[in-house]
């Protein structure tokens, strides 16, 4: 068995499960959405091997090293945190109907890699890559921006929610979801749990980096986005707790804040050069 | 008089108000981004190279190439601290004040409203049923207090009071990080250093304004290797260094990328290689006359051509340009002209741009030296940057999962069974309500049993 073909079999898993999501929300269906959400969690336990894999390939290539260290890679894992942290969400709160989201960006960016004809291939590290803050800094920036895109998810569904909330349709789209205060809940503890990630993400590079180089802080473009998500995602906590702020302006701040990680993540690698080009192919 | 005490204290208040607060986060996001746009580090020529004229001037004007080392980015920074400080200051005490109220007593009917309720009755007498509730609140969450009664049991339990203060604490570690980077800046220097092979060197190339450092000691580079992969990837850059104070040799290692080494306080990184031009025969040949010289030559030694005024010079040694392999600056100044030069290949003497003006240039050895560069830096600040560190992690952890949370509960002769006890449980959490929620149900739950067991247990007897 090669990881390659478990990662594919994952992008189509993730396809399938998302659509069993999206038709729970659109006929309001609990069984779809169970289907859903059975699905992700063989998907995620078969990503899981296939990551593991790629892990001990790299061993039998004769340079063993965590799958972590370019484009390809860090999208795989990009798809297995979201999976991971929507999953526990939906646990915790056992409403089903939040996953087309997580589950929707789960699938793109499994396709990106898979289809967009990037190098898959297992190379050995850069010698600047060596060393064992790679995984720490890579696992907890990755948490960050899946907590991040989950809450993404649940601003969109509460905008969509809230707009017609006037008359809510008793059989209509929205009558899966959580009411609007339960998801403004939710939205918050995703926000808070991600900018704990992404505090440690941005430490453990600033750590790395002085290590590596002697430096913790070199508003490189990539430390200067992660501190703008930061400081974004900072703006909304202090917005809640001291002003108070609810619902729509917490969802919507939340949309700029996941427009940061997508440029962060992606933005910085293709449009502006930097120290971070080991993520750009 | 007054009215200045007025403008005075609308400032102050305008400097610790939230809307500031974020006002400012907005603003350096927005800059940093503007700072992201214009790669740091350019030179005012570069700036005028890359962009047009108006844009150029404003990128200049404030100072965008090199915006965070701009006082007005600087003045920010020192504003956000200051917003922080007052915050804190005028916060602070009413935090205290919240935390040492005295405990409030409600009715039953009230308690029954929180958004965490619960409501049984039981046939235990008042007192016992108090005494059950608090053995199993403290069990599972914490001592239950009296706070009052009269013909009914009122108590308070709480856990998590001084969440209320991680907030500080967070900020704290924000302020500590800022202090930390203001004593790296003030008292730590950052540079390189080229060490030839074989070579020693006391000397650190400072990074800003092209200043030199004699450290108390000397570093000498034994040897400087590169091993590749398979692949023709690099694998690790390796320098083997020796601190040398006076002839003593003092401490011998090696360093890679991400292997640094540190002595006295200074720290020395892997960052660059490349090689050195030690000498250079040189044949040239005058297209013209036909005259051909052959000549030692040293890195920036002018050497006159016998028999004219010319003067020809090395100016620099690449190791690779553009695939072409190794190649040699070369410079010529001739009396009334302006100084031309030419990169003239070392692999290839026929080649025909290694000239300049009428004299070809056939190189006939080029003798070189590889040389290690180091980053070296020191920053008695770091220390206290990582203490911030640190303290802002823990903080902002465990305000994410403290919270101060209330339970009540009050024991009184049910109205609507006479003779029965009726109890309510009502709780308040000031974060995380979900957790909360689960928290508040097993301790309802625990209740409930504890109650209706030494219900049975009293019909048994």
């Amino acid at each position: 068995m090669e990881s390659s073909l478990l990662l594919s079999i994952s992008t189509f898993g993730f396809l399938l499960s998302f659509v069993f999501y999206l038709s729970g929300l659109v006929f309001h269906r609990k069984r779809p959405l169970k289907w859903g959400s059975v699905s992700a969690w063989i998907v995620l336990v078969i990503l899981t091997a296939g990551i593991a894999l790629r892990w001990i390939e790299s061993y039998q290539l004769g340079f063993g090293r965590a799958p972590l260290s370019n484009l390809y890679e860090s999208l795989v894992f990009a798809a297995w945190s979201i999976a991971l942290i929507y999953l526990l969400l939906e646990l915790r709160t056992r409403y089903r109907v939040l996953g087309v989201f997580p589950l929707l960006f789960c699938f793109l960016a499994m396709a990106y890699a898979s289809f967009s004809g990037m190098d898959s291939a297992i190379r050995p590290l850069v010698p600047a890559l060596q060393s064992n803050w790679l995984i720490i800094h890579v696992v907890t920036c990755f948490f960050g921006y899946a907590a991040f895109t989950v809450s993404f998810g649940i601003s969109i569904l509460y905008l969509f929610r809230a707009a017609h909330k006037p008359n809510p349709h008793p059989k209509g789209v929205y009558a899966l979801l959580p009411p609007l205060k339960q998801m403004d809940e939710f939205n918050y503890q995703m926000i808070f749990f991600g900018f704990i990630w992404l505090s440690l993400g941005i430490i453990s590079g600033a750590v790395w980096a002085n290590s590596a180089w002697g430096t913790y802080w070199s508003w490189d473009p990539k430390e200067t986005w992660s501190l703008i998500t930061w400081l974004v995602y900072a703006a909304i906590l202090h917005a809640r707790n001291i002003r108070g702020w609810r619902g729509n302006r917490v969802a919507l701040l939340s949309l700029v804040g996941f427009g940061c990680v997508l440029f962060t993540y992606f933005g910085v690698n293709f449009l502006l050069s930097g120290l971070h080009s080991y993520g750009s192919f | 008089m007054q009215e200045k005490g007025g403008l005075l204290k609308r400032f102050a208040g305008t400097l610790a108000s939230m809307r500031l607060t974020l006002i400012i986060f907005l603003t350096l996001a927005a800059v940093s981004v503007l700072g992201t746009l214009f790669p740091y580090g350019m030179t005012g020529a570069d700036v005028h190279h890359h962009y047009p004229p108006a844009l150029a001037w404003f990128i200049q004007t404030f100072s965008l190439h090199d915006m965070y080392r701009t006082n007005w980015f600087r003045l920010l920074l020192l504003l956000l601290c200051v917003n922080l400080i007052i915050c804190t200051v005028q916060r602070l005490p009413k935090t205290i004040k919240l935390t040492r109220q005295r405990d409030e007593e409600f009715s039953s009917d009230k308690i029954a409203k929180f958004s965490q309720n619960f409501q049984m009755t039981t046939a235990q007498p008042v007192e016992t049923a108090a005494a059950s509730i608090g053995k199993v609140m403290g069990a599972q969450f914490g001592p239950l207090k009296t706070i009052g009664g009269a013909g009914k049991f009122s108590g308070l339990a709480e856990q998590g009071r001084w969440s209320s203060f991680m907030v500080y604490f967070i900020h704290l570690s924000v302020l500590i990080i800022l202090v930390g980077a203001i004593i790296g800046s003030l008292f730590g220097f950052k540079g390189i250093m080229n060490i030839i092979e074989g070579e020693a060197s006391n000397t650190v190339m400072l990074s800003r304004g092209h200043e030199r450092l004699e450290l108390p000691f000397a570093v000498r580079c034994d040897a400087f290797s590169i091993s590749y992969y398979e692949t023709g990837t690099p694998r690790e850059y390796r320098s083997d260094l020796t601190i040398l104070k006076g002839d003593e040799e003092i401490l011998q290692t090696p360093i890679r990328v991400n292997h640094p080494l540190t002595y006295g306080g200074i720290t020395f990184y892997q960052s660059t290689y490349g090689s050195f031009l030690t000498s250079l025969d040189l044949e040239i040949r005058d297209t013209e006359s036909g005259r051909t010289w052959t000549k030692n030559m040293r890195m920036r030694t002018p050497e006159t051509l016998p028999g004219t005024t010319d003067q020809i010079q090395v100016m620099d040694y690449r190791e690779d340009i553009a695939q072409l392999g190794p190649i040699v600056i070369m410079a010529m100044l001739r009396e009334g002209e302006e100084a031309t030069g030419a990169y003239v290949l070392v692999n290839d003497p026929d080649f025909h741009g290694n000239r300049i003006s009428n004299y070809h240039f056939a190189i006939q050895e080029a003798e070189t030296a590889r040389y290690t560069g180091l980053q070296v830096k020191s920053d008695p600040g770091v220390w206290v940057v990582y203490v911030g560190f640190s303290a802002l992690l823990i903080g902002i952890i465990l305000a994410y999962y403290m919270s101060h949370r209330k339970i009540w509960v009050v024991a009184e002769p049910s109205r609507q069974f006479p003779g029965r006890t009726q109890v309510t449980l009502g709780g308040r959490a000031n974060r995380n309500p979900l957790a909360f929620e689960e928290e508040f149900q097993t301790i309802c739950q625990g209740v409930e049993q504890e109650l209706r067991a030494s219900e049975n247990k009293d019909s048994e007897t």
